[in-house]
This record gives C-alpha cells, structure tokens and sequence, in this order.
C-alpha cells in the first residue's frame, strides 16, 4: 500500500516513521493524561508539538514542516490501519472491524467508519488524483484545517477545499459502495 | 476508473457545487452532454457530498491518539478481556502491568498479565512469545502457577495464569533468614517443581525470591516458569527485543542470573540450578551470596566472586548446606548439580540428618556447622568481649590513678590524673560504644571502627605512657604499686599490640570476599 503513495521526499516514509510514531504516542500519551471531561483532543496541537520538539532534533530527516505534516498524516494513517487489522486479526472469524469512532470519542451520532476499506479507497483515490488523496491524509489523519493543509501542499485554499469536497464525497460514496457489497 | 476520467468528473463535479442548486440539472445536461454515466457519476457525488456533513470531519488522530494510548494494554476493572472480567490492578511486575480478574466461564479468579507494548509490535518476536507461553503452558505441577492461555486482544498480548495469594520469598525474607527446617522445607519444595519442569525441558530462567510464593496454606508456588522472555525491556532500549532475545541474552534481574546468562551463551537447566542457589543462600543467611554496591559490581561479583562460607555469616545454618549451596553457585555449569533432582536428593539428605539431632543438640550442631570450626565460637564474640572486657578495665584502673595522685605532691597529682581520666574517657567509652554497635549497627560497624581507631590508639598510648610516668613517681615512696603499674601498663601493651588486633581480624577478615551486609 505504502509504495504506491507518493512520498514528498525519495527517502520512503517508513523510514523515519518510527521516530514521528513514538514523538506522537508519548506527545498524545502526555496529552490525554491532563485531558479534562469533555475536552477533545487538539489534534493540530499535537503534531505542532511534535513537529517543534523533534525540530530541535539536528538528525531530523525531514527538509521543512510540510514534510513533516505528510509524514505525520502517513504515520497516523499507518498506526490507525495496523490497528485496525489487529482488531480483524483478533477476532478472527468476527464481523467487526470497524472501528467506531463513538467508541473512543463522546459525540453522541458519531458514524463508525471502516478504517480498512477507507485506507483501500484512499489508496485507489491516490491512483486517481495524488493530491486529493494527500488532502485527505492531511486533513482526516493529521487534523490539519483548510489553511493549514493549502500552506503544507503549497495550494490554495480554495483548491483544498474544492479537492477536499469532491475527495469526500468520493470516499463516502466507495464505502457505501463497499459497505452494500460486503452486505 | 481512468485518469482522465477522474479528470472530467472533477472538473464537472466542482463547477456544479459551486452552482446555486436549483440551476445544477440545466448545467449538467450541458456539461455531459451524451454522457450519461459521467452525469450519473457526478449526481451519485453531489447526493454523497450533501449526506457528508460531518464525514471524515474529526481528524483521525484525535481517535489514534486514544487508540495508541491502549497500546499499552491498560485495562479499567470491570472490563472484559474476552471470557475474563478484570476486577482490579495488582500491580506492575517485570512483564508489565498485572491484573486480578474473574474467568467467567468457570467463575475462578485469575491473573493476567498484559505485555509490554514492545512486544506486540514485532510479528516475529510475537511468534516466539506464543510458542513459547504454549510450552509454558504445558507444565502442571501444584508447585508452580499454571499459564492458562495467551490471549490477544485489540492488538495487545495478555497472559492468563493462575491468580497465587500469599507472600513472596522476597517478602518473608524482609523478616530475616529462614529457619532451618522451614528453609529446607522451602528448598525441597521449589527444588522439586525445578525437577518436574526440567525434566519436560523447561527451563525457568528467571527464579528469584520474588517469583516464589507461599500462600497462606503453606504451599509453595513458582510464578512466571517459561516466561523469561516476556520481560519488559525498560524504556530507551527500544531497539533491543528482537536483537536481545535471539542472541538468547538475558533481560531479568541480574542479582539472580547464572554467569552464562550474564555472558550472553547458550543456557539450560543449570541457569535454573545456579539461581536456585543464590537464593537458597539469601534464605539461609539473609544476605545476597554476591551483594554489591550497584547492578555492574554485582555481575561482576557473579562471574569472578566465591561467595562467603554461608556458616561463617549465616546465624544458624544447618550442616551440609554449604557444601550444597557451593555446588550450585559454581560459575561452570559442568561442575553444579547434574539435575535438579539430584539437587532435592541432597537437601532431603541433610534434611533427615538434621531431622534426627535431638532437639537440644540442634544448636551446637548447628553453630558448628563446618568441622573445621566445632571447637570454636564464633570469632564475633571474642572481638566484642575482649572490647567489653578492656572497657571496664580501663575504669577500674582509675582507682590505683587516683592513688597516684594523692601521693604525688603539687599540681602535678591532679595535672596526672585529669590526663588519666581524659585517656580512659576516650578509650573505653569508644570501645564499649563499638561494643554496643556490633550488636545494635552490625552495618555501620566497619565504618565506625574506622572512624574510632586512631582515637583509641592514641588514648591507649597516653595511658601506658601515664602509667610508666606514674610509677616512676612514686617508686621510692610505694614499691609494690609501682612495679604493679609498671606490671600493668606492659601487659596492656601486649593487650593492645596483640590480643585486640588478633581478636579483629578473627572476627572482620576472616573472608575478604565476604559480603556486604546490604541487599544489591
């Protein structure tokens, strides 16, 4: 799966994946430990951190924030998928591999979604048109906000938020198509 | 889909979103014109896109912090782990957090123990944890706790084991050593569930006073046989799992380890022997046979140190026992026990020895321990009554002082016997304090014996010399007083030239290798 995104950098991702990972893991760790009741998870908030504190870091493999925001967005993307077929993998013979979003996060209708067959769509989606699929990783996996993904990819935002409009709607519609199949 | 495709559908798709809805069937009957599954396509994505309100709009990551959070396997009582229903935290142990938790399929309490994140990660080392809790799991002996299962969940690794309550040997050794039949008792008990795991070929790896434990029945159990590797590797080392584990090192607690474990070789069942050892000293003695100021001094110790003759620090240890003890600890596992069996056979040997000494002879017997020293008492005595014995000597001295001064005319009587005084002050007032330490600080004895000596020297110096000085004051006048004095002050030279320094080294060097009284 990891070969056919495109990488903003020839060194593939996975190489300094590890480093962003366990900066993510200890920042969100740190993060949900002081969390109040109620109060969500700043998720733009995190990746800054991480990206000023491992900034500092003078080994750092990546050239600038935009860099490290695709890396970011594909290392979450990464974590959450793996996890996702842990789950499969661990009720082998199961149904479920959803993994709802309610179930972690208090929002009363929050919809579960299939984190296997958006990562599928999302690799399809990148056959198609690389740069809404990076808006996706961006914006869905990293949280990053309209602004923020336009001054990451070098767009406008209007292009972001046109391509993330269409990419959206796309991606919802390929997992209903998937979800009826799988019925 | 083609590109090109994609192309149209975009260009199409974006132009009509930006429309006022009412004008957007006018404007696709235009833009696809004759093409009916591209307007299809983009009708079915302007429906999907007016239902996604809200789709994809909560980052992701908001939901993988929580989920990596759980990588560490936490678990909240009153939630299930498959069949099991956690009741509360026991605790963290070397493999990671313990849980006490309810099997409710047979209703029966149960321990689990979730693994440290380290080892879900790797697929290959996950491999080996299974295959190897399934041969733990094989072992049934009532001395050792049973590993029920090896269960996944969310991606995390639990092991299911039976629930032990009780007391650690660690813990009961907080109290002191064990007596002597109970430290037999306890030695054959855990030496014969060491036999029938070997004896399947499972090899331990990891035994230490903290994984055996006495439950209030009396029984003794073996927690973690087999489990070695399921130890968590502390932070920092996070490249280490696989690399460690294949080259079969060692992840434990050094203070038990066998040196071919520390040394990173090939090990079997004789690592077991090795740490059975180690303990069996610390039970018998209360001391750690290779006890050192810091985890690298003790593996130091390990590999080069003979541990001190257990019948010359330990209070009361049965005969024999050394000689068993010494066999383990060997730093070849050629020269330890052939088996654990043989082991047992050796310790139920001195075990019936001991058994058939009648009960008021078990104490000398047992203070005796080594042939060698059967006429002997223990060298600490001497030391501490020849300290106490000087002391009140010292005092009574004062009185003939006191003579001396009522005879000497002048200020030169009081001048004699203030010096005196001041003299016997320092040194018997430390040597009966060093006195009371040996019995009271054992610890800081050396310490203090340090810091006292050159007090003491000089005290003893001043006083013979003031007993040369008295007696030659008054040798014309009292005879018999002075060539007592003279008599005296020589005789408490060779006290101090040769009794008091043999007595010491008797009772303090006797085992240069000897350990330190503190636990590693």
């Amino acid at each position: 799966m990891m070969e056919k995104h495109p990488a903003a950098d020839q060194r593939p991702v996975s190489d300094f994946m590890p480093v962003v990972y366990d900066e993510l893991r200890r920042l969100a760790r740190h993060y949900l430990r002081r969390e109040r009741p109620g109060q969500s998870l700043q998720a733009t908030a995190l990746v800054n951190e991480a990206y000023l504190r491992l900034k500092r870091d003078q080994r750092q493999p990546w050239h600038d924030r935009t860099h490290f925001f695709a890396i970011a967005a594909t290392s979450m993307r990464q974590i959450l998928v793996e996890r996702a077929r842990a789950r499969h993998a661990a009720k082998r013979g199961g149904s479920q591999i959803r993994i709802t979003l309610s179930e972690a996060v208090a929002a009363p209708d929050e919809m579960s979604i299939d984190l296997l067959a958006l990562d599928q769509a999302l690799t399809r989606l990148a056959d198609l048109d690389p740069e809404h699929a990076r808006i996706v990783e961006l914006r869905f996996f990293a949280g990053l906000s309209i602004e923020e993904s336009a001054e990451a990819m070098a767009i406008s935002p209007a292009t972001v938020k046109r391509g993330w409009n269409l990419a959206r709607a796309w991606l919802k519609r390929e997992l209903q198509k998937a979800g009826r199949s799988e019925a | 889909m083609k590109r090109e495709r994609w192309q149209q559908l975009k260009s199409v798709f974006n132009r009509a979103l930006e429309m006022d809805p009412a004008r957007r069937a006018l404007f696709l009957d235009q833009a696809c014109a004759g093409d009916d599954m591209l307007r299809e396509e983009v009708e079915a994505l302007l429906a999907s896109h007016d239902e996604a309100d809200g789709f994809l709009e909560q980052p992701a990551f908001e939901v993988a912090a929580k989920l990596i959070d759980h990588d560490s396997g936490d678990l909240l009582p009153g939630s299930r782990l498959g069949p099991y229903s956690v009741s509360k935290k026991l605790g963290e142990g070397g493999m990671g957090v313990v849980y006490l938790a309810v099997d409710t399929r047979l209703g029966r309490p149960v321990a689990i123990k979730a693994l440290a994140p380290q080892h879900t990660s790797d697929v290959e080392h996950r491999e080996r944890l299974r295959r190897e809790a399934r041969v733990a799991a094989t072992l049934s002996h009532p001395s050792i706790a049973t590993v029920y299962a090896l269960e996944e969940h969310d991606g995390n690794l639990y092991i299911i084991c039976e629930y032990v309550r009780g007391q650690t040997l660690h813990e009961e050794l907080a109290a002191g050593p064990l007596p002597p039949l109970r430290l037999l008792d306890t030695a054959i008990e855990v030496g014969r569930a060491l036999a029938a795991a070997h004896e399947q070929g499972i090899v331990h790896r990891d035994l230490k006073p903290e994984n055996v434990i006495r439950t209030p029945e009396g029984a003794l159990k073996i927690l973690d046989f087999g489990l070695a590797r399921f130890q968590a590797i502390r932070p920092g080392d996070s490249l280490m799992p696989t690399r460690l584990t294949k080259a079969g090192m060692f992840l434990g607690t050094p203070a038990y380890a066998s040196p071919e474990q520390l040394l990173g070789l090939e090990v079997d069942f004789r690592t077991d022997i090795f740490s059975f050892g180690v303990m069996l000293y610390e039970l018998a003695s209360g001391i750690h046979p290779f006890a050192a100021s810091d985890s690298v001094a003790t593996i130091a110790r390990i590999l080069e140190a003979e541990p001190a003759d257990l019948a010359h620090i330990g209070p009361i240890v049965p005969p024999g026992l050394d000689a068993i003890v010494r066999r383990c600890l060997r730093k070849s596992p050629d020269q330890r026990f052939g088996s654990a069996r043989e082991l047992v056979a050796e310790l139920e040997r001195i075990k019936h020895e001991f058994a058939e000494v009648p009960t008021a002879r078990k104490q000398d017997k047992v203070i005796t321990a080594s042939p060698a020293r059967a006429t002997m008492l223990h060298p600490l005595w001497w030391w501490q009554f020849h300290q106490a014995w000087i002391g009140f000597m010292y005092y009574a001295m004062l009185y003939p002082m006191w003579q001396v001064k009522v005879w000497t005319p002048g200020y030169r009587g009081p001048l004699f016997f203030f010096l005196s005084l001041g003299a016997v002050g320092v040194a018997a007032n430390l040597r009966l304090y060093l006195w009371f330490a040996s019995g009271f600080y054992p610890d800081e004895l050396a310490e203090l014996r340090h810091r006292v000596a050159p007090w003491i020297r000089w005290a003893d110096v001043l006083f013979i010399s003031l007993l040369l000085i008295g007696s030659i004051a008054i040798i014309g006048s009292h005879e018999v007083i002075a060539t007592l004095l003279i008599g005296i002050a020589i005789a408490s030279l060779g006290a101090f030239l040769l009794i008091e320094p043999t007595t010491a080294r008797a009772a303090f060097d006797n085992n240069k290798t000897g350990p330190s009284p503190s636990r590693p």
